[in-house]
């Protein structure tokens, strides 16, 4: 078989297409459907994809973004007027080596209703695959009339990758290069019981410091408050200017005077 | 110090003098007389270099580097072995620095040369000394340095060195001004170059050279020629 | 990653009328990482002449050190303060003596000659091939932002605040493009008078 098909649920099937290379490429798209052709002449998916996509490839343009921050923490409400939930939090930098290639990423997508995914690794492979999955979390809500548990659909989705492993796919659904920075304002500040306004502040503020810290992320810090009803979006807020409030707020001297040695 | 190894011939005498590098300046004294002048816009050296209907001509001044040039009173070819090693210490220097070597620096090294050659083993000091003429394009003023085989060194505003040297420094210390031109400068220069002579001065026996903003340059024979029928 | 971005940093020199600007950013890294935002790239030479060292840090200060030392070398024994075009020819020698072993880091040479007070900018690569333009020349992990950017910035004939501006607006232009610089900034603005030294505050991502 020529190339890879890619179906809901199932990607062993006897299909008329894509038996012929000509057949494939003059063939119109067919909703349900997506096909891989291979890389022509027998070349290896990785190889291929390591070679003109990779690291030491020669066009910094194609190198896959890399380099992220992104978290999320679950937290009761603290009082009545609380109501909990999960904090997610990216920044919005994407970057091919030390070259920043946008500003503005949107790194939370949407997997269904109520669940959103971040990303990390290569922007199309996950922007791709989160479409694959919310795609099969709708039909799965339709199919039975109730809602997809989270555990399910991230089951669906590491079957999906499983069955590309090895052939290249950059797709790191959590976390990022800037994550361990995260990590220790978290671990410092993180409490089980928050105020809504606590633990987002929180969340914002461990993307801040790892913005600050790791090269590969920077931009605005977006968030997604996930309640038991709802999930709420708020506008990104510039990681730089919270570095500034950060060193207004402890008092820290930002002033530098060099010497003219 | 060099790479020569022995032992210095050059050694102190009882009285504290070293009497090779006296010996040294006999020689010079006795070589043919050589003059330079500093004048408010250039510099002069003059020579005696008798020729001979038999023998091809050999300058006795020589270019250095671009504003840059010497005469010599001693040894012909001590003479040249040093006219080689300043070109060479001019030349390294403006690789290195991407600029023309200043008159001191080329002074100084080349003093520094001399001076090595009283303290090796294995060698005697050379038997010239030398009138090194430059114009130093920063901040733009004639140069005339005195080099000697002790390795010690001058600044004048006009000297001269050779046989005579005291009747022409007399001459000299009578006619010059600092407010001489160039064209005035090689006039007074032959003039007291002619203080040295034995026999008449023709542009057979006379080189002339001067210096200013536009270089170094030797002066032709018509030239010459013109300068001493104006005397 | 190559090891020219290693610990990254980006400088950049515009020349104006009578004036030059050196600046610097202040970041220094181990590859993603950032280990400090005070670490200037820029070093005072003489008076009115300065130079920026961009590339692998340790061998930035290496290299600054042994030009240090030939600088000093020369200025005791000609008795003047050293050129600008005289030291770029002088690092340019000691880069190509380690031809074949090379430091990694690009030097770039910005200042005004000392008599004639004449603006004099360049740059050069890890073996010393200086190019000298008349308006603007970066070297660093930003350099090819910065060069972009310049362009567009720079004017011909301009005084001393005009040539800030722009080298400052190049600079953060360029920071916010480049993950391996940033972290603040500092201009030197060197004319005839005096060299006015300024911080620009910069984006902290």
């Amino acid at each position: 078989m020529w190339g890879l098909t890619c179906r809901e649920d199932e990607r062993d099937t006897e299909d008329a297409l894509g038996e012929t290379f000509d057949a494939t490429a003059i063939e119109a798209p067919v909703s349900g459907q997506f096909t891989f052709p291979n890389p022509p002449l027998g070349l290896q998916p990785k190889g291929f994809v390591n070679a003109h996509f990779g690291p030491d490839s020669s066009a910094k343009s194609l190198q896959f973004r890399k380099g992220t921050t992104t978290l999320a923490f679950v937290y009761e409400p603290l009082t009545e007027k609380d109501v909990g939930g999960i904090i997610v939090a990216v920044d919005s930098r994407a970057s091919a080596g030390e070259y920043i290639s946008s500003k503005s990423v949107m790194k939370i997508l949407d997997v269904s209703e109520h669940m959103v995914a971040t990303m990390a690794g290569g922007a199309a492979d996950c922007q791709f695959w989160c479409r694959t999955v919310n795609k099969y979390c709708n039909l799965f809500e339709l199919r039975e009339r109730s809602t997809i548990t989270v555990s399910a659909a991230s089951k669906y989705f590491a079957n999906v990758l499983y069955g590309y492993k090895g052939q290249g796919l950059s797709v790191v659904c959590s976390v990022g290069s800037g994550s361990l920075n995260a990590y220790g304002i978290l671990d410092t500040y993180y409490k089980p019981k928050m105020s809504d306004e606590e633990a987002m502040s929180l969340g914002r503020r461990a993307i801040m410091h790892a913005t600050y810290r790791d090269a590969g992320s920077g931009g605005v810090c977006n968030l997604v408050h996930i309640t038991p009803t709802k999930k709420i979006r708020y506008p990104g807020v510039d990681v730089s200017k919270l570095w500034y409030e950060f060193a207004d707020e402890i008092g820290r001297d930002i002033a530098y005077n060099p010497r003219d040695d | 110090m060099g790479d020569h190894y022995g032992f210095s011939l050059t050694t102190f005498s009882p009285s504290g003098k070293l009497m090779q590098i006296e010996y040294a300046l006999n020689a010079v004294k006795n070589g043919q007389p050589s003059v330079g002048l500093k004048a408010s816009d250039g510099v002069v050296l003059a020579t005696e270099n008798p020729s001979s209907p038999l023998y091809e001509e050999q300058a006795k001044i020589e270019k250095i580097s671009k504003h840059i040039g010497c005469v010599y009173s001693g040894m012909g070819p001590d003479a040249r072995l040093l006219v080689k090693r300043a070109r060479k210490i001019a030349i390294t220097y403006e690789d290195m620095y991407g600029e023309e070597i200043s008159t001191t620096q080329l002074v100084t090294r080349l003093a520094a040369v001399m001076q090595e050659y009283t303290q090796s083993g294995g060698v005697r000091p050379f038997g010239v000394s030398l009138l090194i003429a430059g114009w130093d394009v920063e901040p733009g003023k004639p140069l005339l340095f005195q080099c000697d085989p002790s390795g010690a060194y001058f600044a004048w505003k006009a000297t001269a060195l050779g046989k005579n040297d005291t009747n022409a420094k007399t001459f000299l210390e009578k006619r010059f001004s600092e407010t001489l031109e160039l064209d005035d400068g090689v006039h007074t220069s032959l003039l007291t170059l002619r203080e040295c002579f034995d026999v008449g001065m023709t542009e057979d026996n006379v080189e002339v050279a001067v210096c200013n903003a536009s270089g170094f340059h030797r002066l032709t024979k018509q030239q010459v020629k013109d300068h001493l029928g104006a005397l | 990653m190559s090891i020219m971005s290693y610990t990254g940093g980006t400088v950049l020199a515009m020349a104006g009328d009578d004036c030059v600007c050196i600046a610097s950013d202040l970041r220094l890294g181990e590859q993603m990482n950032t280990v400090a935002v005070d670490q200037k790239k820029v070093h005072k030479m003489s008076d009115k002449v300065y130079v920026g060292l961009c590339g692998f840090h340790s061998d930035a200060k290496t290299v600054l050190d042994k030009i240090m030392f030939r600088k000093n070398l020369y200025e005791l024994r000609e008795n003047r303060s050293i050129k600008p075009k005289v030291l770029a020819t002088i690092i340019s020698n000691l880069a190509y003596q380690h031809r074949f072993g090379s430091f990694f880091t690009e030097p770039l040479v910005a200042g005004l000659d000392p008599v004639s007070h004449k603006p004099y900018i360049c740059a050069m690569d890890t073996i010393g091939n200086i190019c000298t333009p008349e308006d603007f020349v970066a070297i660093g992990t930003g350099a090819e932002y910065l060069l972009g950017v310049s362009e567009s910035f720079w004017r011909k004939g301009m005084n001393s605040e005009e040539l800030f501006e722009a080298t400052a607006q190049s600079m953060l232009s360029a920071l916010e493009r480049d993950a391996a610089s940033g972290w603040g900034a500092v201009v030197y603005t060197i004319t005839k008078n005096n060299v006015n030294i300024r911080t620009i505050k910069a984006r902290m991502d």
